[in-house]
């Protein structure tokens, strides 16, 4: 019963009961969704954020063109450190605010919505879970008017015995018992039930795309798992594709199907996250992956190799931006931005590292340049790949 | 009824730190939030000793009590948190008598903090006053204990500390804003080894920072703990860090130490069956342990209330292996200062070995197939279902 009352294709009822041309035909419009189809999708997405004050010149180079196809019952991670433009990415793709290049395509279709009734009917299908479920829930509100409010605004006219239904199943589909928590206020819940209601409170517009950034970092380590089991059984049934943010990257590896590596506002690693974690390509992923704590590993004493700070993004650094931090850098790293490389099915690195080993790796190289020598670090390079994808 | 009394292998790390001094130990401290009837035990007897050098851990979920322990054994809990009994033996350096920190005078507590036992705030980041500069909140500490240096001198000073964390000394003009959060922690980091101090207590110093700069403040605690030889409190609630950086570890439970024992001990074998859980709570990086712990990851979460817990053991409420038994009788640990010790009545491990364990409800299937299977990489089949095939299916876990 619950499924239903979410169901997609069983919503067309609640859309003509609004009684509004633009509901209506928008639910004409919306194509039944396939598995693996791209729902979402931001070609060359960029962000500056214009320095404030007197005698600020500049931006801050927040994201600098990524790619990214969001599947409907996928989950895509984005994996990062602070700073490194991740969440930039899911507020561009919630429209939070305009991008400063870049497009994005909702089922093949350039979303332009800004405000007012087009970025509603967008952000009905496109809905945002935040970080911090102590901040993004109204203290002085109860549960039932949290999800109330979003009830009523992505599904008008809803009242009554009605309500209360879609508001029981809401909280049921979150694993949380509608009659205990529903006249609770967020002071008495726990961090995870909080961030539960959160969810519940994105389920209610009956999105095709969940953008979740960083949903289980604030929580305890010991609940974290019942949020991205949660949101993995969302994806399973309702075929919700879900752009999963983190800084984890072994979170990344459980949750979700592909991840995206990024550094400094640019991907540096794409692909299935089994692969990215257990044979990372870019240094910087390398020492991600070593950073992340690990008991098993205790016999190794070695250093994780980590220096340096992340770059200043108003004047990021030339060519690659990890070069500074990077233990392999050369000169062809300082000078020349690598392109995202294709290394294996699916898996794309922008590391000079692999240039020489790639078919057109090198084009538009200088022949005396001197490439990176990864050595031991190097993660193999599959013989069906045959093709360089430049990117901006 | 006596419990079972779990005596364990001790290894290097454990004896090792038996054979040194201590330098804090807390015996029996007691603290409730509020008066009366409907006051809440958060700490209920919690003895643990710090000896001299030494890292020790202090892992839980929140609310289980490891930052009230930790400031009511420095005096620093704010109202409504009232110490109801115990001591905290501090050893002076010069091998003296100890002095009881909780009966400390105010001047001898005033002149004592910072300078012998130091902490670092939980989230550091927002610790630092945003309206000065971080050179003079680095001096006002060495200002209010060291009188009569000079202001050169303080200045030489803070440079050489900011040095030590790895951040350039002309930062020290830097306000916290133009600082990144990292850069932050480790100023505050340099703040609480202005003075020296014997003990530094760290209180969840890297939870907001990603896994990069996290790896990297802690190896520049662990190489300034070699150079300077202080001993550590390391309060976190991720227990694989600990288990990598700390050289013992106490288990924290609903107000109680529910484990204590070496860092490798903890993670091979876990005794209590909520280390056990926290432990397996969340999948790693490397291949095997995704595979075989998140299957395993099947723990209630339902989080014990410190005001419920006021009879039987805490975590009786969600252990699996809770038998009848413990429902009445109180806590029982065997708290010899420095040895490993838990507080379980049915630890892992002893429990007897029904073939058909996994249906039998009460019992823990997993805690024999562990030991069976350590090393191997292999799983029996336990009743969580075949999901060590694909680590994508695991069921369901927490409700």
């Amino acid at each position: 019963m619950s499924d239903e009352a979410l169901d997609p294709a069983g919503s067309g009822g609640r859309a003509d009961s609004a009684g509004r041309a633009g509901a209506t035909s928008r639910k004409a419009t919306r194509p039944t969704v396939a598995r693996d189809d791209v729902v979402l999708e931001a070609v060359g997405l960029t962000k500056h954020f214009p320095l404030r004050g007197l005698r600020a010149t500049g931006a801050v180079h927040a994201v600098d063109g990524i790619d990214l196809a969001l599947r409907s019952g996928q989950v895509i991670a984005l994996v990062g450190e602070s700073g490194s433009g991740k969440s930039t990415v899911a507020r561009l793709l919630a429209r939070l605010y305009p991008q400063t290049a870049g497009t994005i395509r909702l089922h093949g279709e350039d979303v332009t919505a800004k405000r007012g009734a087009a970025f509603r009917r967008y952000a009905r299908r496109v809905q945002m879970i935040f970080q911090d479920p102590f901040a993004s829930l109204n203290p002085v509100h109860t549960v039932r008017y949290t999800l109330t409010r979003a009830v009523k605004i992505h599904k008008k006219g809803l009242s009554g015995a009605e309500l209360e239904a879609a508001l029981h199943a809401l909280l049921e589909r979150v694993q949380l018992n509608p009659d205990r928590f529903i006249d609770k206020f967020p002071h008495e819940l726990s961090g995870g039930q909080r961030q539960r209601v959160a969810i519940a409170r994105a389920l209610a517009a009956d999105p095709e795309v969940l953008l979740a950034d960083e949903p289980i970092s604030m929580l305890d380590v010991s609940i974290r798992i019942g949020i991205l089991n949660l949101l993995q059984d969302l994806r399973d049934r309702l075929g919700i594709a879900i752009l999963y943010i983190t800084h984890d990257i072994a979170s990344a590896r459980y949750f979700a199907d592909r991840t995206y590596v990024m550094y400094a506002g640019k991907p540096v690693e794409i692909g299935d996250s089994e692969s990215v974690t257990q044979s990372p390509a870019h240094p910087y992923t390398q020492l991600l992956v070593r950073s992340a704590p690990d008991p098993e590993d205790l016999v190794s004493e070695e250093r994780s190799g980590g220096r340096g700070e992340p770059p200043n993004m108003v004047n990021p650094p030339e060519g690659c931006r990890f070069s500074p931090r990077c233990p392999f850098a050369t000169d062809v790293c300082r000078t020349a931005t690598p392109p995202l490389l294709q290394i294996g099915t699916g898996r794309q690195v922008a590391c000079w590292g692999y240039a020489s080993r790639v078919d057109g790796g090198t084009d538009g190289l200088p022949a005396s340049a001197e490439l990176p020598e990864l050595g031991d670090a190097a993660a193999p390079v599959t013989a069906a790949t045959t093709t360089s994808e430049v990117t901006r | 009824m006596t419990p079972p009394t779990t005596q364990v292998r001790t290894d290097r790390a454990a004896a090792r730190s038996s054979d040194r001094r201590p330098i804090l130990e807390i015996r029996d401290l007691a603290v409730d939030y509020g008066y009366g009837e409907d006051r809440v035990h958060a700490l209920r007897g919690v003895n643990l000793t710090l000896h001299e050098g030494e890292v020790l851990g202090l892992a839980g979920e929140s609310g289980c009590g490891k930052s009230t322990l930790v400031y009511g054994a420095t005096r620093l809990l704010p109202p409504p948190g009232l110490i109801s009994a115990g001591e905290v033996l501090y050893y002076p350096e010069d091998g003296a008598e100890p002095v009881d920190v909780l009966r400390l005078s105010d001047a001898d507590l005033r002149a004592g903090r910072w300078q012998d036992i130091a902490v670092v705030f939980q989230g550091a980041m927002n610790s630092l006053n945003p309206v000065y500069r971080v050179g003079r909140q680095l001096m006002d500490a060495i200002k209010a204990h060291r009188r009569d240096s000079t202001s050169q001198e303080r200045e030489e000073r803070a440079r050489e500390l900011l040095d030590m964390v790895g951040i350039a000394p002309e930062r020290i003009r830097s306000y916290p804003h133009q600082l990144s959060g990292g850069m932050r922690q480790r100023v505050m980091i340099a703040m609480a080894l202005a003075l020296e101090p014997r003990v530094l207590i760290m209180d969840e110093p890297t939870t907001a920072l990603d896994v990069v700069m996290q790896r990297q403040i802690l190896e520049q605690i662990q190489d300034l703990r070699d150079r300077l030889g202080f001993s550590v409190i390391f309060i976190t609630h991720d227990v694989s860090l600990l288990v990598e950086v700390a050289d013992r570890i106490a288990i924290m439970y609903a107000g109680e130490i529910v484990e204590e024992a070496s860092g490798k001990q903890v993670y091979k074998e876990p005794r209590h069956p909520y280390s056990y859980g926290l432990l397996h709570s969340f999948p790693r990086c490397t291949a095997r342990a995704v595979s075989c712990r998140a299957s395993r990851a099947r723990r209630r979460t339902c989080r014990t209330s410190p005001a419920d817990a006021r009879s039987g053991r805490g975590a009786r409420t969600r252990c699996r292996s809770a038998r009848r038994s413990t429902r009445s009788s109180s806590r029982r640990r065997s708290a010899r200062s420095g040895a490993p010790s838990r507080a379980c009545s049915t630890p892992r491990g002893t429990r007897s070995r029904p073939s058909s364990r996994s249906r039998r409800p009460g019992v823990d299937p997993a805690c024999d197939d562990r030991s069976r299977s350590r090393g191997t990489g292999r799983r029996p089949r336990s009743g969580a279902g075949n999901s060590r095939r694909s680590p994508r299916t695991w069921p369901t876990v927490i409700g």
